[in-house]
């Protein structure tokens, strides 16, 4: 028995690693967002000293706004090359070579070094430290719990224990983090201010397109066109809730809940937004304690057979064989999905480095936005080719099932829409639905129909689609009827014929009830596949003309890829995944409840 | 209804034609594209159109060869594919052989959540994957479009639905001699599921080959595009040379035909086994 307890109690303890090793990588990440914040700032203060130069005496720069130390050989009229920031032993260090007045002989070089690191909280080495001794404090404890006989309460008041002992250096690093990012925040909008106020000539600077940006290195530069009054005041990092206009730089600037530093200059107000990457550092962190939390309640659960143990072993074996599917999914797919969440709430684009928290607003914005509307509805349409497909594809069927000789090469060919490449397809429909020369004209035309402007019109477009999609989808889903077909016993039929039932009735009683898990089936994964239609619409008409092929996934795609604004996008996939659910769900109620009556 | 035998003649000719019509029109795009691949640029602007080329034009092909890195497009669909097939077969044997073979506990809940991400859509987890292929910085490589698609659930259903045919003696006999878990299956349980591989690595190959949206967003150079990417983009190049195009078309069509004729009873066997794809 006490070979049992051992092993729960090295269980128990096992599931203290994970935790632990999740803690310190959390603040592992946190600690690293600080220092390429860091770095990234005194890159900005180079560069602003480099661009400096061209417009006053060098020595005057370097007393006034860098209070670092500094060496220059010769700073007669000198101008600085493009500085680079490099990382020694003794810290972060940006160097610049100078050169004379005509720029020919290299006559210095000016070192600036990192300011001092001012730490608003926890150093974080000694939160590092705190964690691991806890880990092998939180290890004897376990040692100690794992006796048997100790209780419910024993056990749950352990766990918070070492919940609130390896959560409370994240928590702490993250309020750090924070206040150092704001710090250096305010710093880089400082150093920006100073800048400005030693330029000479402000005026002609901030007419110089990108002078102003060039110089600061600020996120936003706008300048104020109610402007004239002087330097005013340096607020520090606060909440403010300015109206932003929406500046060629990133393209969008709202004003959401972004924490900024602003200061205004005689005309020109900067704006200084958090450093690149800050918001995402606290993704990563939040993913790292639950894939920590995750892995720990594994051993967890095992600890509880720990007194059985073959089912012990039986599970551990089990667990072997479903790690690598299980690691997978969770990084790929279940972690993803909720990573998709996160984005939905944020603002956040590729081109913009803050990316800040704005709740439900996302969603509150599709709500009004016609052209996801537009793309939800036409999806909506699109769909209705199901029912068509299914029909044609169970009167062949029905027809068609005999056997025949031969008849299994032709059915080979029925497979081929669905498994060759989809490009090319769409490539080829969308020749033979050309305007002039399209195959399908002509063959309307033998008839006696005009030509039918299927690609290029709005009103037919999306039609000319779902036309090739029936004809990809019928003869798979025709093979599955005859699959569903063949399990209908003949003797159903032989008794419903005794009955007197005609064609009619057999098809309706025996035939249809017989196939209604078929049905359900390809109804279904057919109905959720056309709702993520994306392929054809991509080569064939790019959502257009005039949107009127603007499907979901297409939407998506290019709120994505085509204008980087990924939290919108998140938005929009988890309502599509929403309107996907439910349609599943009300699918599988209503066919049920049909299913159930017609028994 | 269609099982009266009063009309066995009338009924089995009408099943035939209308299956001959059916596959005709199955083929009718695919020998268009060919016709017109084979026509001469200006040849196709024609109204009625000529069905069948006045020459064949055959540097037609290797036109568009020249005109795009075909060759490597092939290689890199080749690797894409093998990977994740080899991938895919490796998870969802593993998989499905303990869902098959253990009792353990949550076994059927786990399951049930297994089958339940099916219902994602790839839609919802592109973006967040595409920004975790961006952190780990395999953008544009071959990690970056394979990781992803490494597993596949309804390939864990697939093995799981075979191994629970495998009779339990041919395993316990093995075991009686002393071998592990791991070794039951890899040289009892695995050898005996060969079908169900075979099944599943052709679904994995065909889905891979066919995939257009992932590659699409993960590689960013000409020199790791997909076949499929690479017609989509070559698509857009060459909009008025439908001969290219066709061109194009015929050579990313014919490599997976070849494959799916010789291979199609695998192809029904995964499809009955499972009951839907």
């Amino acid at each position: 028995m006490s070979h049992n307890t051992r092993r729960r109690s090295i269980l128990i303890a096992s599931a203290l690693f994970p935790l632990a090793i999740a803690t310190v990588a959390g603040l592992f990440v946190t600690g690293q967002s600080v220092t390429r914040a860091r770095h990234d700032l005194l890159r900005k203060e180079t560069n602003t000293a480099v661009e400096l130069v061209r417009e006053v005496q060098l020595s005057q720069i370097l007393d006034s706004i860098f209070p670092r130390r500094w060496t220059l050989t010769d700073e007669q009229d000198a101008t600085l090359d493009q500085a680079i920031v490099y990382e020694s032993p003794s810290g972060v260090t940006g160097k610049a070579a100078v050169y004379d007045a005509a720029s020919w002989y290299r006559v210095g070089t000016l070192y600036l070094s990192a300011a001092p690191a001012r730490h608003t909280g926890l150093p974080l080495q000694i939160v590092m430290v705190a964690a691991v001794a806890l880990l092998m404090l939180g290890c004897a404890i376990t040692w100690w719990v794992g006796r048997p006989g100790s209780g419910f309460t024993v056990r749950i008041g352990f766990s918070a224990a070492v919940l609130l002992l390896l959560g409370t250096p994240l928590w702490l690093a993250s309020g750090w983090s924070r206040a150092e990012l704001a710090h250096l925040t305010d710093q880089r909008l400082q150093i920006a201010v100073r800048a400005l106020e030693l330029v000479p000539d402000l005026a002609a600077l901030s007419a110089r397109p990108g002078g102003v940006t060039q110089l600061t290195g600020l996120q936003f530069v706008l300048s104020d066109p109610a402007g004239g009054e002087p330097f005013s005041t340096l607020h520090p990092v606060a909440t403010a809730d300015l109206g932003l206009t929406p500046s060629p730089f990133t393209g969008r600037a709202t004003a959401d809940r972004v924490e900024y530093a602003v200061a205004d200059v005689e005309s020109i107000r900067l704006v200084a937004l958090p450093f690149e990457q800050t918001e995402g550092s606290t993704a990563t962190v939040v993913m790292i304690a639950l894939i920590g939390l995750m892995v720990a309640a594994l051993p967890l659960s095992f600890a509880a057979l720990a007194n059985q143990p073959r089912v012990f072993h039986r599970n551990v074996v089990a667990w072997t064989f479903l790690a690598p599917s299980i690691i997978h999914l969770t990084i790929f797919t279940v972690g993803p999905l909720g990573f998709a969440a996160w984005l939905s709430l944020h603002r956040w684009s590729l081109l913009d480095a803050a990316r800040p928290f704005v709740g439900l607003a996302n969603y509150a914005r599709l709500l009004g936005d016609g052209a996801f509307w537009n793309a939800i509805k036409n999806t909506a349409v699109f769909t209705l080719h199901v029912p068509f497909a299914m029909a044609i594809a169970l009167a062949i069927a029905l027809v068609v099932h005999r056997r025949i000789r031969g008849i299994v090469f032709l059915r080979a060919t029925l497979f081929l829409p669905t498994i060759t490449s989809l490009v090319a397809i769409a490539m080829v429909w969308q020749w033979m639905l050309h305007d002039e020369y399209g195959l399908i004209n002509w063959l309307l035309s033998l008839i006696g129909l005009g030509p039918v402007h299927w690609l290029s019109s709005p009103a037919t477009a999306l039609v000319s689609i779902m036309i090739m999609s029936v004809w990809m989808m019928v003869g798979y889903q025709m093979i599955l009827f005859q699959a569903g077909l063949a399990a209908i016993p003949q003797e159903y039929y032989d008794a419903a014929r005794i009955d007197g039932a005609g064609p009619w009735r057999r098809f309706v009683h025996v035939t249809l009830p017989g196939l209604r898990h078929t049905v359900f089936f390809v109804l279904i994964t057919s109905v959720i596949g056309s709702f993520q239609v994306f392929g054809a619409i991509y080569v064939m008409t790019e959502g257009g003309p005039l949107h009127a092929t603007d499907v979901a996934v297409f939407h998506i795609y290019e709120e994505a890829w085509r204008y980087f604004r990924f939290g919108d996008a998140a938005a929009m996939s988890w309502v599509l995944f929403a309107i996907i659910f439910t349609v599943t769900l009300l699918q599988f109620r209503t066919l049920e409840r049909r299913v159930e009556e017609s028994a | 209804m269609v099982r009266s035998s009063s009309h066995p003649r009338i009924g089995k000719l009408l099943a035939w034609g209308l299956t001959l019509a059916l596959a005709a029109s199955m083929l009718a795009p695919f020998l268009w594209m060919l016709s017109t691949s084979l026509m001469d640029e200006l040849e196709v602007f024609r109204f009625p159109p000529r069905l069948v080329p006045e020459t064949l034009r055959w540097d037609n092909y290797s036109g568009a060869l020249s005109a795009r890195p075909f060759g490597r497009y092939f290689l890199n669909s080749f690797v894409f594919a093998i990977l994740i097939v080899l991938g895919q077969l490796f998870t969802a044997a593993t998989a499905g052989y303990a869902f098959a073979k253990f009792e353990f506990k949550g076994r059927d809940k786990l399951f049930l959540l297994y089958l339940s991400t099916m219902m994602v859509p790839a839609v919802v987890v592109l973006i967040p994957r595409f920004l975790l292929i961006d952190t780990l910085g395999w953008i544009d490589t071959y990690a970056g479009l394979v990781s992803t698609e490494l597993v596949s659930v309804w390939g864990v259903f697939l093995m799981r639905q075979y191994f629970r045919t495998v009779p339990k003696e041919l395993e316990d006999a093995a075991r009686i001699d002393g071998a592990g878990p791991w070794r039951v299956f890899w040289t009892i349980s695995l050898p005996l599921a060969k079908p169900a591989l075979a099944t599943l690595g052709l679904f994995a190959f065909i889905d891979a080959w066919k995939n257009l949206l992932w590659p699409l967003v993960v590689t960013t150079s000409m020199n790791m595009r997909t076949v499929e990417v690479g017609i989509a983009s070559f698509h857009g190049t060459f909009v008025f040379n439908w001969p290219y195009q066709m061109a194009a078309a015929v050579m990313a069509v014919l490599p997976i035909m070849l494959l799916f004729f010789f291979t199609q009873r695998y192809f029904t066997r995964g499809i009955q086994m499972t009951g839907f794809r």
